[in-house]
């Protein structure tokens, strides 16, 4: 045999030398902490090296073994073919379970280094403390894919020709940057989680950790943000019926800890700033990362059916609920134990106050979190407690989100405008009325204007995307005249660019929702079909094809008027490994409009069967998502971290 | 001319019938029609697949599912009536938004009583904080006075010393 053929095992070597630095990492400095010992705690970022470099090279040899078609690995036989386009191999290796957990133990090494690096100017018993607690959760999850879900296992002596191929849903540029950023952002909430922790420990229950954390929480908020960003753009281009959100415990997963993360990241402004809210906003960071946790054991566990949960097995779902249940009831218990030394809020605040603001702001995250909790599992509880089976979906959240929307975006407009301590409502009613009224008249001129109809739900999604905009716009040009605009803060940058990319996925997501032309049509080759002001041309049906599946494609020209506006390929595959048919949505993207059309089945009489749709400022809400992203990025370069950091350098010196 | 007209007309019934020999799939007679029967395809469950909607899956009993709701709606049901009838044949699971009752109320109730809680809890904090302000203020009120009545003091002890 030659050397390449021991490759998945040189991966399962590193793998356990990477738990054994995992486990070195939990123990060792831990010990130094405890016994003020400095030569043991500088330990702790050499072990967290050693980890990193572990992890990276066990997830290559994972990815060689994808690569090179190593079919003698039961993960890569189950997952992957030999016809299989190059990237979906390396997508492969977290396409399964397996290699998922895998996926996140390597990000998770990413968290663990990048920390190591990036704090060096922190006391060195906070900073060792942080990277124990980090390895306490590393070490389970090592210990979970060691024992219950290793990725290396083999099939010898018989191993397979070729492989089962991935799952076809699976084949998608969505699948090569969705999990590894969705699992970058679960991951991140570890950091400010471990932050609480330590801060909890060495009762060092001041305001400073929540400085300290707070690019943190920013970081892996951006993350979490493009993942779901990313993840719901693929699920509308991927399942055939453009759905962009469709509450599916898998999406819910991963909602709960954004909700709770954005809540966090909120209540710390006011406890670094105000010193406030100390107890509440420890008691977030902790709730933040275990509804990670919790998202994961949702959808890897299959206690909930769920389009995600491809690999699911009751036995990893126990394991996972045991290390759940190690987390969270750990860190409560010291929450519980810890969290009568902290002082009581002594600083007052009014009821028209920032600090009531930011108060609401956490209040309806906190809501929307219980509703989504909730609306998960209790059709689960409710099955099991013989009351009989019933669904919970979109129009039960639809209803309660939009109660908890329109109060929420309506305190956010006046949020950054707000004074810490005590406000005055005549001044903020008198400065904000106009702007309120403009923002009414916008919303109803947009949407009637552009579609001549009376729509509630846009009308008032429309109004409160104009109102958050207007007030970010006005406050971003008061600062700058204050400060001129090379003095404003990364941190207000941030906040500004953060809020309109809310407002803008509000806008979008009222529009998308309410204004979709839609039209299923019998069409044969050279038919032309009106919709919307939209003439769809049937010019050919194509065949296509790749290594791993053949289709034909529907070629679609598009004109408005006699303009022609776009070509669209809409298919329908036919995976030849798993024998499944996929349909491949083809899209004519636009600024306020998508056009959308999944082709159906062939009639006996050779006509084809296509559905169309206008969809009316969809890209609106991925828009929006990024902006939210890219505004939290911006935050993080705020100088306010790194001159802080300077001062406290000067005070270890 | 009217050779020409006639031309035109054909020209234009010709190029309206290429338009018109597509046929339409699902076909509504009102918009209103329409539109219910887009909110119900989204809201009714297909009771046999993962978790669908009868507008997204294909399984047979969802295209089924779909046919009796336009049936339903082109004869003038409600919206609420077509539910009705579904969650007749297939249970509650057909519908995703589950009938408020005693066993399914906390959906809503428990958001509702964390917002009323934690507003209590932000009301609370802010009478602290009035509360506290207005004493603030009485002790600045009670140490005028005081102030007031320690200089008649510190005078008259000043006069009898004087005296003395």
């Amino acid at each position: 045999m030659e050397i390449h053929h021991y490759i998945p095992e040189l991966g399962n070597l590193a793998l356990t030398f990477a738990f054994g630095f995992a486990l070195a990492l939990s123990i060792v400095p831990f010990w130094g902490v405890r016994k003020n010992n400095h030569p043991i705690m500088e330990l702790a970022p050499n072990l967290v090296v050693g980890q990193f470099i572990m992890t990276a090279i066990s997830f290559g040899c994972l990815v060689y073994a994808f690569a090179t078609d190593d079919f003698s690995v039961i993960n890569v036989a189950q997952n992957s073919t030999s016809l299989l386009p190059f990237e979906y191999k390396i997508a492969a290796s977290w396409g399964s379970h397996e290699g998922s957990i895998l996926l996140w133990l390597l990000m998770q090494s990413c968290w663990n280094i990048g920390f190591a690096v990036f704090s060096k100017q922190l006391p060195k018993d906070t900073r060792t403390l942080v990277l124990v607690v980090l390895g306490w959760i590393s070490v389970g999850f090592y210990a979970y894919v060691i024992i219950a879900s290793n990725p290396f296992e083999r099939t010898l002596p018989y191993f397979p020709v070729d492989g089962r191929d991935l799952n076809p849903l699976l084949q998608d540029p969505g699948m090569i940057f969705h999990p590894p950023m969705l699992y970058l952002g679960y991951v991140g909430m570890s950091v400010p989680f471990s932050f609480a922790i330590a801060a909890l420990i060495l009762g060092r229950l001041d305001t400073s950790w929540a400085k300290w954390s707070r690019p943190w929480t920013l970081l892996g908020i951006s993350c979490l943000t493009m993942g779901i960003t990313l993840g719901s753009w693929w699920a509308y281009s991927e399942l055939g019926w453009g759905g962009w959100w469709f509450w599916d415990p898998s999406e819910n997963a991963a909602f709960m800890p954004w909700l709770v993360a954005v809540a966090l990241f909120h209540s710390l402004i006011a406890t670094e700033k105000r010193g406030v809210f100390v107890s509440w906003t420890l008691f977030l960071a902790i709730a933040a990362f275990s509804f990670s946790l919790l998202g994961t054991f949702l959808v890897r566990s299959g206690v909930i059916v769920s389009v995600h949960a491809f690999a699911n097995d009751p036995e990893r779902g126990i394991f996972i609920l045991g290390l759940l249940a190690f987390v969270i009831g750990g860190s409560l218990t010291l929450y519980a134990m810890r969290i009568t030394h902290v002082q009581k809020d002594r600083t007052q605040y009014a009821a028209i106050s920032r600090e009531t603001t930011l108060l609401m702001n956490n209040m309806l995250f906190i809501a929307a979190t219980i509703v989504v909790l909730i609306g998960t599992l209790f059709p689960m509880l409710h099955k099991q407690a013989g009351l009989g089976a019933i669904s919970v979906g979109q129009p039960f959240f639809d209803q309660v989100f939009s109660w908890l929307l329109i109060p929420f975006s309506f305190v956010l407009g006046v949020a950054p405008m707000m004074r810490w301590k005590q406000d005055n409502l005549n001044r903020l009613f008198k400065s904000n009325i106009y702007v309120f009224v403009v923002s009414l008249i916008l919303g109803l001129a947009w949407v009637l204007g552009q579609f001549g109809q009376w729509n509630f739900t846009a009308i008032v999604s429309a109004s409160l995307g104009c109102w958050i905009t207007l007030i970010s716009l006005r406050e971003l040009f008061k600062t700058a005249q204050k400060l001129g605009w090379a003095k404003i803060p990364k941190a207000h940058w941030g906040m500004i660019i953060g809020h309109i990319g809310f407002a803008v996925t509000l806008a979008g997501g009222g529009m998308a929702t309410q204004f979709t032309d839609e039209r299923a049509v019998k069409m044969h080759i050279g038919d032309k079909v009106e919709l919307s002001g939209y003439t769809f041309h049937l010019k050919d049906i194509e065949a296509t094809y790749d290594s791993n599946y053949e289709g034909h494609g529907a070629r679609i020209e598009v004109l408005k008027g006699n303009q022609p506006v776009g070509s669209i390929l809409s298919e329908k595959r036919f995976y030849t490994v798993q024998k499944t048919v996929m349909t491949e949505a083809g899209v004519d993207v636009g600024f306020t409009r998508d056009l959308y059309v999944s082709l159906g089945t062939q009639f006996d009489d050779g006509s084809w069967g296509v559905r169309l749709y206008v969809k009316h400022y969809v890209r609106w809400l991925w828009a929006g998502g990024i902006l939210i992203a890219i505004g939290l990025i911006i935050a993080i370069a705020d100088k306010r971290y790194r001159r802080k950091t300077g001062k406290l350098q000067e005070r270890a010196a | 001319m009217v050779n020409i007209r006639t031309l035109i007309v054909a020209i234009f019934v010709l190029l309206s019938e290429s338009v018109m020999a597509t046929e339409d799939l699902e076909s509504f007679k009102t918009a209103e029609h329409e539109r219910v029967y887009r909110e119900l395809v989204a809201e009714l469950r297909c009771p046999r697949c993962q978790n669908q909607n009868i507008a997204d899956s294909n399984a047979l009993v969802a295209k089924d599912m779909r046919n009796k709701t336009r049936k339903m709606v082109a004869d003038g049901a409600s919206k609420q009536e077509v539910i009705d009838f579904m969650v007749g044949r297939y249970g509650e699971f057909a519908h995703y938004k589950p009938p408020v009752k005693m066993s399914t109320v906390i959906l809503w109730l428990a958001p509702a009583l964390f917002i009323i809680y934690f507003l209590y809890r932000i009301r609370r904090q802010s009478t602290r904080f009035t509360t506290h302000g207005r004493q603030n203020k009485r002790n600045e009120q009670w140490n005028e006075q005081q102030e007031l009545e320690l200089k008649r003091r510190i005078e008259e002890l000043e006069r009898r010393g004087d005296t003395k």
